[in-house]
This record gives structure tokens, sequence and C-alpha cells, in this order.
């Protein structure tokens, strides 16, 4: 339990932080008054976090997981199979 | 007669009378409707009360074991339908109703039990709406806590797949009808909350029954969704289906296949506004750099930096002007003191004795160069020199002679009579 929520924690700013960040960073730069040196840090870190963002959109991955409880009482995840005939 | 007479104790007597209603089938399972008067909560639990109508009233009695099941307050002047039996009170041998079930009359025990609830959670602030959760724009994983062989799961993976194919979801199968339903959605609640990355979760059913639906009316349920970790979104039956869960929930879905649509983000639409967010960096960007170079221009071409060369120019102007106009007056006054010194020069020379000397004046010396004004300056035999314009007369005294007295002071004087005042000028 410690490590984990340790983990999560430390983890890398959410999809949501980032487009907090890019919106905000556009909304800076095209309010214009800006040293020019400001603006182009800006611009970097804007397109930085566009490409950040667009690989967070990559990184899930497609699964359906049913979440059951562990020995310890934990959530443990097995896959769900899906069953076509299900209708 | 007396003595054939069967005579009973009171006991008996009662115990007969019980017997007698016992075997009657119609009391050992009676609904009776009726407004409740006298009623007392004893601390035991039970529950004491009397029921009446415009003429009669029946004793009725609710025992813990029953009234714990309650779903609402019981109070006087409530209309109830009490169902249970009739049997007799011995000690105070009074028949009673021994009530199992009771339900408000009218609206039905089940809506008055909700609304009872409702407002009692309303009061705790459990649907405030400023308890109200924003859903995360992109969640990492969706935890889902339905029936697996439910309708609800399927709408939510077919939705979801549709709009963010490799979004993950995390499913929590349970009951979501039946008497076990609550304590299950709780628990599944509780455990899709400890799922790592599990963001948001969406809990919920198909459509069915008000009574399929009940489970999300419970009290439990309610707190379970309200005390969730992360956004809930419930997604209860049809959209004209309301439960106390939908309040609690951060968002109420009208379906499950609208709370997926809620839930997971159009993959698509996202990338449509990173990208536009992308495109107005680039633009903002390219307009700031042509502010700065209009700036930049516009400073240069500003009087402001113009002026300092033309500042120079023009004291170079003044410069060549006054070095022009110095000359000028450098001559003019060359020339003033020329002409001055030759005015002077001129009446110099006119004062010199040499001139007087050139007009046939003389000027005589004795020897040791002295210029004699008298006559008692020499003696004779004496030698003298006599200055004349173009050189010098050796000289002797041969004798003095005064002058005759004259008009003024009348001093003597040689015969070359000099005015020695003007001589020595």
């Amino acid at each position: 339990m410690e490590p984990q929520t340790q983990a999560l924690t430390q983890e890398k700013p959410s999809f949501e932080t980032n487009l907090q960040r890019l919106e905000e960073v556009v909304k800076l730069l095209e309010s214009g008054d800006l040293s020019l040196e400001r603006a182009l840090t800006l611009f970097q870190e804007g397109i930085t976090l566009a490409r950040t963002l667009s690989g967070q959109l990559d990184a899930a991955e497609a699964r359906i997981d049913q979440a059951l409880k562990g020995a310890g009482g934990e959530p443990v995840l097995v896959p769900v199979v899906q069953r076509s005939d299900g209708e | 007669m007396v003595l054939t007479r069967q005579v009973f104790s009171v006991s008996q007597l009662t115990q007969f009378i019980k017997d007698l209603l016992w075997n009657e089938p119609v009391l050992r399972e009676v609904a009776v409707r009726g407004e409740i008067s006298n009623f007392k909560r004893h601390t035991s639990g039970h529950l004491y009360f009397t029921l009446k109508d415009q003429s009669s009233s029946l004793r009725s009695v609710m025992f813990r074991s029953h009234a714990a099941s309650l779903a609402f307050r019981p109070h006087d002047g409530l209309k109830v339908i009490a169902a249970g039996h009739i049997t007799v009170y011995e000690r105070d041998g009074a028949y009673q109703l021994y009530v199992r079930s009771l339900e408000p009359d009218g609206l039905g025990s089940l809506y008055l039990a909700l609304e009872q609830l409702k407002k009692k959670l309303e009061q705790e602030g459990l649907f405030d709406p400023g308890r109200k959760r924003a859903l995360p724009r992109l969640p990492r994983r969706v935890g889902v806590v339905t029936s697996l062989q439910g309708a609800a799961v399927r709408d939510i993976i077919t939705v979801s797949r549709r709009r963010f194919p490799n979004l993950p979801l995390v499913i929590v199968d349970v009951a979501v009808q039946g008497a076990e339903a609550p304590e299950r959605i709780c628990q599944g609640l509780e455990l899709v909350a400890r799922v790592p990355e599990v963001d948001v979760v969406i809990v919920g059913r198909g459509g069915g029954s008000v009574e399929e639906l009940w489970a999300f009316n419970d009290e439990t349920v309610v707190r379970a969704v309200a005390a969730c970790p992360v956004p809930v979104v419930s997604a209860v039956g049809h959209e004209t289906d309301f439960t106390l869960a939908d309040f609690a929930a951060d968002v109420r879905a009208p379906t499950p296949s609208a709370a997926a649509e809620l839930v997971v983000p159009d993959r698509a639409v996202l990338e449509r506004s990173i990208e536009q967010a992308a495109g107005r960096l680039r633009l903002a960007l390219v307009r700031r750099t042509e502010l700065a170079r209009a700036r930049w221009k516009r400073a240069v071409d500003s009087p402001a930096m113009r002026r300092p060369q033309d500042r120079l120019h023009q004291l170079e102007q003044r410069v060549d002007e006054l070095t022009r106009r110095l000359g000028v007056a450098a001559a003019r006054r060359v020339e003033q003191a020329r002409g001055r010194s030759e005015r002077l020069s001129a009446r110099l020379d006119a004062l010199s004795p040499l001139a007087v000397l050139a007009r046939g004046y003389s000027v005589c010396l004795d020897s040791t160069g002295a210029v004699i004004r008298s006559i008692g300056h020499v003696v004779a035999g004496e030698e003298l020199e006599v200055l004349v314009a173009d050189g010098s007369i050796g000289a002797a005294v041969t004798g003095t002679r005064a002058r005759p007295a004259e008009r003024g002071e009348g001093h003597g004087t040689t015969n070359t009579s000099v005015d020695p005042g003007k001589a020595e000028l």
C-alpha cells in the first residue's frame, strides 16, 4: 500500500494538468505583453506540452478488467473476456 | 344447572379466546388501515401505538426485530396500513395487532420512506451542489460498478470503445437488485476506488421496475456514492428514473450509455483541441515576433532615434557658420589695428626730433652729451657737438650773449633755440 501511494503522488502531471497548463500558455502567449524571450520559452513549453498530451492519448491500454477482492482485501485485476454472443 | 355449567378460570378463558382467534386464518394474516395515535417508542426498541378510525381503535405493537427494518418514522396522525396478526395479550385481556410490517397509507411506504430519507440526507448536505466534483478530462481508468450480466455494462463498453478505443475500463461485478444488492454495490464502490489510476466511477444498472432499482435508494448506497474518493457518475435505469444515488452522485446520467458519453472523452475531440492549442501557440508566436519587428522598426524610424543625427548636422552647420564669422571678424580687427597703428606712427613721425632737425633746427650737446639749454651751461672755449639732420658738427664756444629781455618770463636760449620739451618727445 505504502509504496503504491507514493508512486501515485510522484506521478507525472496528469492529462488534466498538462491540458490546463497548455491552455494557460496559449492565453499568455496570445495576450502579447511578454518579452520576446519569455514568449519563446512559453512557445517551447507549449509545444512540448502538446506533444506530451498526444502521447498521453496513446499511452492508455485498451483493456477491460474486472476488479476482484484479493487475498489482503486489495483489488486484483483479471481480464474480462467479452462474449460476442452476449446479446 | 349451575353445576353443569363449565366454569373457566380467567386464564383458561383468555387462552380459549386466544386459540379461537388464532384459528381464524383471516386474523393470522391481516392488514388494517388506520391512523396512528399514542405512538410510543420504548427504550427496548419496540413500538406501541393505537390504530384508530372514526369510531374504533385497535391496540398495536411492533417489535424491534420488525421495527428496525422500517424505512420511515411512524408518528401520531399518520395514516398507515399495518400488516400482522391479531392475538390476545393475556395479561391485559386485550386483543392486539402484532404488526410485522407498516407502511404509510396513500403515498405508498416506499415513496414516503424515500422522501424522508431524501430530506434527511439533504439536511446532512449530501446532495449539496458544492460537493459535486468535476469529471476528469481524460481518466486514466474508468471504474464501472454494475452487473456483468446486465445491459448497462454492454452499453458502457460499446460507447467507451467508440469514443476512446484504448481507454481502460475496470469493472466490478455486483448484484444490482435483490436484498444483497445494497451491500454489494457499496463494496464494489469501495473496491474500485482503490484500483490505481481509476479517476472516475460509473455506478448503475439498466432499466427495471421501481423495485429492481430500489437498491440505489438505499441509504448505505447513497452514502457510499457520496463518500467515494473519486467522482461518481450514476446511471440508474432510464431517463425518467430518479434514485437517491443520483442526487448523491457528482453527475447523474440518464442512462448507462449517457454515463459512458460523459465519462469517456471523445478522442477525436481531444486530439483536435490539442492541435488547436498548438496552432494558436504558433500563431501567437508569429504575431509576437511580428509585433517585435514592427516595434523595432517603429523605434528605429522614430524621431527620437533620428533626432541625434539631425542635431549633429545642425551643430556642424552652426560651427561652420561661426568659424566663418570668426574669420571675418578677425580680419576686420586686423585691418582696424593696422590702420590705427599707421595713424599712430604717422603722428609719431611728426614728433620725431629728426623731423625737427630736417626743418633746419639743430641741437647742441656738451662733451657729456647733455643738451645745452642755457648760456650759463657753457664757458668760452668749450667744445660742443651740434646735431643737424644729416650728422653732427664739431664746434667751440667763442662767447655768450644773453637774449634781450622778452615778454614773459624770458629765459636764455642758445641760438640753436630748440624747444627741449618737444625735442625730447
